[in-house]
């Protein structure tokens, strides 16, 4: 499964060589937001809020085959999405 | 000059303008271990020296710059200084903090802070270089953009002056003229370039020689200054700050719900990647730079064009609030077009926050046809229009057309339209917000509520740092800032964003002492925890210790930071503020319309339980007036006396 990332803030760090910001790479069938997180070498707790193809999105849920992700961390001024609330958004 | 004690000198200036009188004021070296300076400092004339009927504007209200202890020590975060006087914007205190090189010159020059008082019978500059103090004219200035002036000013007095102006709005007493610092940094907020152009004092030039101040420990501080330079190199977020500068939170911000969008109506925007700070470093070739003796160096200079937007370095660069305020907050999404919005801010004088925030207001009440075209001189406003913002922007700050009217910031504006469009007006106490919107960070709504100068993003380090808890130093050394950061003070359990019970007050309450003691220290949030995992709460004391050589604690810092909080507050109760004024715009009690909140809103009985929480923590009654006895606690029980005058004049 192709999956293509922006990445913000400090997840910037796992950027694919070349491309600052940005990861594309190959998930396992039914891979999910966090696995997605996790396969990047970051954690639960450094994402502060996902977006999938253009739409806020938590993290359990599965990503399609070319799916589009941001992932962002918390910022000067804050992210406000916390755990709770991207659950209530689903 | 001699310095009489570590740190600092002892010493004033004060100005006369009316009568053209300058002298030096010694001070009780008792005052700086007590207000440690800047906001603190500064209130302690203003309250002693403004009478409470005085008018903002008036010849007699003082316009106050001040420094700290601290400023001008070699170390990261110590090129700070504060402004404070009468607000035009909101009738209460201005009080604000610019950050740069001005403030460690003026206090190279061998005083430590100025009171201007008068106004001049003809337009006039400052220029100060160590003991010469002269009052010089400046017809030739009038009128002239800030970069002209500048060009003019550093001509006269040599490359290495530095320049505090106003600009045209300034002198065209727009009531959100901001003041700025060699054409980079700016106190933006509260209108004090009014309060310059009031005075016709267009500029202060400073050049001292007093470079090297005696500090206490000099090997002591330098200790700390090495290791925050070390602790810098490999700092995720400190190097992505260093990078990107405040932009760098636009993105993220959208992504999760809480960016300003269409005059604060959605918190998210579809845009947000044309104006974020990836796309600003690469479409215009975005450049670090720097303040006094700071290694982290998140300043913006950005230069490019594309059509009839052209940006040039001369102003820097727009920093985070400027972004969202001139870009999704009003459906802008092209980051040229927003740093040109913000270069002509700039070069007028105009705090670019509360121009964003007064025309999204203009925006929505037209489009809800509660403004109209007999209101705007015949201009259709709408979402996405950069080209017509610009043109009035000019016209703002040249109180002309449709601008007269916007000129005096969205409160007034919207109370003289009437027809319920203030309703519309996205400020408190008459300041427009910054760009943070509070739905999804219930504890900046209380920042906003309470803070003394109206909306205001800087009372208290936001809620979503403090949601989880802390990670230790040992596993994590470096990073952004959580709540083991702040285990010295005993604020150890994370709190909800969208909370204000008892647990987020009391966050809230250190929090605001914390940033409080910023203020009073003129130290940059980007070099400290709060904000980052930087310098420490127990390395703030240690920096103090050995610049001053004083025997303190992280117990005396914080109630500094607490006493700079209650002084502001007494000041504007003073000035007729009063409990009712702590209000943030009903917009906020509504569900949000769209974004990744859509539907959250503020509980209002939360909300209003929050505040009354906030009062008793303070130390002040119900009705939100600090008590005697918490003055006399911060020792400033002379406060209360003054108080019991204004409440029952002779």
């Amino acid at each position: 499964m192709h999956v293509r990332v922006k990445l913000h803030g400090t997840l910037r760090r796992f950027s694919a060589e070349g491309t600052p910001g940005r990861w594309e790479g190959e998930l396992p069938t039914e891979g999910t937001i966090l696995d997605l997180i996790r396969h990047l070498g970051s954690s639960e707790s450094e994402v502060a809020a996902a977006a999938l193809n253009g739409r806020p999105a938590p993290f359990e849920t599965i990503l399609p085959d070319g799916a589009e992700v941001v992932l962002v961390t918390h910022m000067g001024g804050g992210s406000a999405a916390d755990r709770k609330h991207r659950t209530r958004l689903s | 000059m001699e310095q009489r004690y570590p740190g600092f000198w002892g010493r004033i200036l004060r100005v006369d303008l009316s009568t053209g009188q300058t002298r030096f004021e010694d001070l009780d070296p008792r005052l700086y271990r007590l207000y440690m300076g800047g906001r603190s400092m500064a209130l302690h004339f203003l309250i002693r020296e403004l009478a409470p009927a005085t008018r903002p504007l008036d010849p007699e209200v003082p316009l106050v710059l001040m420094t700290s202890v601290a400023t001008g020590s070699p170390i990261a975060g110590q090129g700070r200084h504060t402004a404070a006087s009468l607000s035009p914007l909101t009738g209460g205190l201005a009080d604000s903090q610019c950050g740069g090189w001005w403030g460690a010159e003026m206090k190279f020059t061998g005083i430590d802070g100025m009171i201007i008082t008068g106004q001049s019978a003809q337009p006039v500059y400052l220029w100060i270089h160590d003991d010469h103090v002269e009052i010089l004219p400046a017809e030739d200035l009038t009128g002239k953009e800030t970069a002209d002036a500048q060009d003019i000013l550093l001509h006269r007095h040599g490359e290495k002056a530095r320049v505090l102006q106003c600009g045209p709005a300034g002198e065209n007493l727009v009531r959100y003229a901001n003041v700025t610092a060699d054409l980079r940094n700016f106190h933006g907020r509260g209108g004090l370039g009014a309060v310059m152009g009031s005075k016709r004092l267009r500029a202060i030039v400073v050049l001292g020689t007093n470079r090297r101040l005696r500090l206490a420990d000099p090997e002591g501080l330098k200790r700390v200054a090495t290791w925050f330079a070390r602790s810098t190199k490999g700092h995720p977020a400190i190097e992505l700050h260093h990078e990107l500068g405040t932009p760098k939170g636009i993105v993220p911000v959208s992504v999760s719900g809480i960016l300003p969008t269409y005059n604060f109506q959605d918190g998210s925007f579809d845009g947000a990647e044309g104006i974020s700070g990836e796309t600003m470093k690469r479409v215009l070739n975005g450049e670090s730079e720097t303040c006094f003796a700071c290694v982290v160096a998140c300043k913006r200079s950005v230069e490019g064009e594309k059509g009839k937007f052209k940006v040039t370095r001369r102003y820097g660069g727009p920093e985070y609030e400027t972004i969202g305020l001139h870009g999704s907050n009003l459906g802008v999404d092209d980051i040229v077009a927003v740093a040109a919005a913000n270069e002509r801010c700039n070069a007028l004088g105009l705090d670019t926050i509360s121009t964003g925030v007064t025309l999204s207001w203009a925006v929505e009440c037209f489009e809800r046809g509660l403004l109209m075209r007999a209101d705007t001189h015949g201009i259709e406003l709408k979402w996405n229009d950069p080209e017509t913002y610009l043109e009035l922007i000019d016209q703002i700050a040249h109180r002309q057309g449709f601008g007269d009217l916007l000129a005096e910031g969205s409160l007034q504006a919207a109370r003289r339209v009437g027809r319920d469009t203030e309703k519309y007006a996205i400020q408190v106490k008459g300041q427009e917000l910054p760009n943070h919107e509070p739905r999804g960070k219930w504890g900046v709504a209380l920042g906003y509520a309470v803070s003394p100068t109206g909306g205001d993003h800087l009372q208290a380090a936001h809620d979503p740092w403090f949601t989880k808890p802390g990670d230790s130093y040992e596993d994590r050394p470096v990073g952004w800032v959580d709540l083991e950061d702040l285990s010295p003070v005993g604020l150890l359990d994370p709190v909800p964003a969208e909370d204000l019970s008892g647990s987020k007050v009391r966050l809230f309450t250190y929090l605001q002492h914390i940033w409080g003691l910023h203020d009073v220290m003129d130290w940059c949030i980007f070099t400290f925890v709060p904000e980052f995992r930087a310098m420490s709460l127990n390395q703030m004391v240690e920096i103090v210790r050995a610049i001053t050589g004083w025997n303190t604690s992280l117990f005396e810092l914080m109630k500094a930071g607490e006493r700079g909080v209650t002084m502001a507050r007494a000041f504007n109760m003073l000035h007729g503020f009063t409990a009712a004024d702590d209000q943030i715009p009903e917009r906020f009690f509504d569900p949000m319309r769209g974004g990744t909140l859509q539907g959250h809103a503020i509980d209002r009985a939360a909300f209003d339980k929050g505040l009354q929480l906030y009062y008793g923590m303070m130390g002040w009654d119900a009705g939100g007036r600090p008590t005697q006895a918490k003055l006399e606690e911060l020792a400033v029980g002379w406060i209360w006396d003054r108080m019991q005058a204004a409440a029952s004049p002779a």
